[in-house]
């Protein structure tokens, strides 16, 4: 299964998510791009790859047209598979005081579909800070889940950060257990969501049926 | 609300007649001990010794089959080769028997699928109620049932209390029951439930919840047949009832393959943590925890998270105080009244602060002064309560003075021994009166952040007025 798909589930499911398009050539990333509006983020459109970063298949803060192009031809070198699968254009999210948080799901043979909460980035399995329940959850549940976190004090605004609206993050958390329930995949990645002051949006997604 | 099946489970508890099929004239059989613990541990009600080869086993006339009983039998303990099962389960069903305990191996934990099905079938056809098979027995302490396969003298059996405990494994539940016995814990029912094949977990959960001897569920899980209907059903239980869980096999599987962050981290032993948190279950990490969780609940729950702590040994303190901030309690502030009482009561070099260091020429009295003055203080919610009985100005009155405390029932009181068999005759005198006691500061504390998460999930389903007790005899 693609972004692309998982992106529209994201839409489905009212869960806010950056303005993207799926782009197969660099003059329609260029489109999207304008229509978007700069600063924008380039993503390999893989379904295989979990740690996309890692393989420089993330290219973030793309300013301006040349920057896009340049970064287009970087990719399509990197993954020549691109061609076929496309890249996909994303609104960056510029955030100063944003905790990025992972939000996700797995069907576990015993219990069903169960969800996940915790500090996310690219740190998640190295510092484990993550809360667990059965879905569906309600919403002192994913109150509970939060005040588990050894990171819950961010959300909170430490050291003068501006708290982040843990209400958005809530009612998205309630969205995905119902995403969960409905669409019962294996996995289920959003991973990271960022979360500030504003509110919270998933900046990539993942699922396996 | 309860089915019917888990209502007749009743006969296996509290059965007027039983009969002990298998039966057996060799002392070392398990049929023979099984028979022997009824006889020697006082069950009132009519004991049928079914075997065909024996005409009377220690005293009891022995009958063929049940059939050739004349009067009714509420209920059965099976103690026959697993080939046998099917003809005498089937038997059982003619002669109306409701319950069943079915200690026989060899189904379907060595693969005898076929075999395992037979016997659920039979089962169901009558409506029995079946414990098994692959399991040790049951006990209840109050009707002196007693299908537990293991001698008497080998393995002590608890006296009557308000703790029900359910084991998956007969053998860890063995070792339990008997550290239980020993420790003067009492017990309501006792049940090694095997292979689940016709009464499962969930089934004996919803029996003790509607059990009126039962007030506190303890329960040792390899793992639940439904997932989904362990948590409805629990969760609906612990709105009234604590249930304290120990999950064996924390195991990675599941999480290895997977091919997400969310994936990787989360294996089955996340999910039966998510379960239980959801359910309002207290996990106990370990053996000792299962009952160090469970007997707290002789006490009245706390309102609060302010512990106050009396200790003859500063050290003790200290350790007390360590442990208190590891699991999130609050060191209650004493009253200005409780200081200046303590200050008028107690010798000068004793310090009027929390932890109160009665110091260690600390008498029955001094004890009896501090519990009086913490009792009465608002500021104070817990009282643990740290006697350390190898000192020369404590003798054994201290004991009398806090269970005459903790009877008034007013604040939890939790006590820490440490030491020795002289010390442990205290604690099980204090144990055996309600007074819950621990080896170690460690030990206390974490049963009493459990004790007070429970006290709030308790407060958010029942009108709460404090000083509360769930339990209701003693």
């Amino acid at each position: 299964m693609r972004d692309s798909l998982d992106f529209s589930l994201l839409s489905k499911y009212k869960i806010p998510h950056p303005k993207y398009a799926i782009c197969n050539s660099a003059e329609d990333a260029a489109k999207s791009a304008a229509k978007i509006g700069f600063p924008v983020v380039l993503k390999v459109n893989s379904k295989t790859i979990v740690h996309k970063s890692d393989k420089g298949g993330v290219l973030l803060n793309i300013a301006n047209q040349q920057q896009l192009k340049a970064g287009y031809s970087l990719l399509l070198q990197r993954f020549p598979e691109i061609q076929q699968e496309g890249v996909l254009v994303q609104k960056m999210v510029k955030s100063q005081d944003a905790v990025e948080l992972i939000v996700g799901g797995k069907k576990d043979k015993q219990f069903g579909q169960l969800i996940m909460v915790g500090l996310g980035g690219i740190f998640v399995e190295t510092f484990h800070d993550v809360s667990f329940r059965i879905c569906p959850i309600s919403r002192s549940d994913a109150e509970e889940m939060l005040k588990e976190l050894k990171a819950y004090p961010l959300l909170l605004g430490a050291r003068g950060r501006k708290p982040a609206n843990i209400s958005a993050v809530i009612s998205t958390m309630l969205r995905v257990s119902d995403l969960l329930l409905a669409e019962d995949p294996l996995e289920f990645d959003l991973n990271p969501v960022i979360a500030d002051d504003k509110g919270c949006v998933a900046v990539d997604v993942r699922l396996l049926k | 609300m309860v089915s019917a099946k888990v209502k007749r489970l009743d006969a296996v508890f509290n059965p007027s007649s039983i009969a002990v099929i298998g039966a057996s004239r060799e002392p070392n059989k398990i049929g023979h001990v099984i028979l022997k613990n009824f006889v020697d541990g006082g069950f009132a009600g009519k004991i049928y010794p079914i075997n065909p080869n024996a005409e009377e086993i220690i005293g009891l006339k022995t009958y063929r089959s049940v059939l050739d009983v004349k009067e009714n039998i509420d209920s059965a303990v099976i103690a026959v080769p697993a080939a046998a099962v099917p003809q005498v389960l089937e038997e059982c069903g003619k002669k109306g028997i409701k319950g069943v305990v079915l200690i026989t191996g060899g189904f379907s934990e060595v693969g005898n699928v076929e075999g395992e099905a037979q016997i659920v079938q039979v089962a169901n056809k009558y409506g029995i109620a079946l414990i098994g098979p692959n399991c040790m027995g049951v006990i209840t302490p109050a009707s002196r049932v007693d299908s537990v396969f293991l001698p008497i003298y080998k393995l002590g059996r608890p006296r009557v209390g308000g703790i029900s405990f359910i084991s998956q494994s007969g053998a860890v539940g063995g070792c339990i029951v008997d550290l239980a016995a020993r420790a003067g814990i009492g017990m309501s029912k006792f049940v090694s439930y095997g292979n689940a094949a016709v009464i499962d977990e969930c089934d004996l959960l919803e029996y003790l919840a509607s059990d009126k001897q039962t007030e506190i569920i303890v329960a040792y899980l390899e793992g639940v047949k439904d997932g989904r209907k362990f948590l409805r059903t629990a969760k609906k239980i612990t709105c009234k009832k604590p249930i304290v869980v120990l999950k064996a096999g924390k195991s990675r599987a599941g999480a290895e393959a997977a091919q997400s962050h969310t994936g990787s981290l989360a294996g089955s032993a996340e999910a039966y943590k998510a379960a239980f948190k959801q359910a309002g279950i207290i996990e106990a990490d370990t053996l000792e925890q299962l009952f160090d969780f469970a007997k707290i609940f002789d006490q009245v729950l706390p309102c609060g998270n302010r512990v106050g702590i009396i200790t003859n040994g500063g050290g003790m303190g200290v350790l007390a105080t360590d442990s208190l901030e590891e699991e999130g309690l609050a060191l209650a502030e004493f009253s200005e009244d409780t200081k200046k009482l303590l200050r008028n009561s107690l010798p000068p070099y004793a310090n009027v602060r929390n932890p109160l260091d009665l110091v260690g020429d600390a008498d029955s009295h001094r004890y009896e002064i501090a519990l009086n003055a913490l009792l009465k203080d608002e500021n104070v919610d817990i009282i643990l309560l740290i006697i350390l009985f190898q000192t020369v100005g404590i003798d054994s009155s201290v004991v009398n003075i806090a269970i005459r405390a903790s009877d008034q029932k007013k604040k939890p009181i939790i006590a820490v021994c440490t030491g020795g068999e002289y010390t442990e005759m205290h604690k099980r005198i204090l144990e055996s009166y309600g007074v819950p006691t621990y080896s170690s500061p460690s030990s206390a504390m974490k049963a009493i952040a459990r004790f007070l998460s429970y006290a709030n999930h308790y407060s958010k389903y029942n009108e709460m007025v404090c000083p509360h007790l769930i339990k209701k005899s003693k």
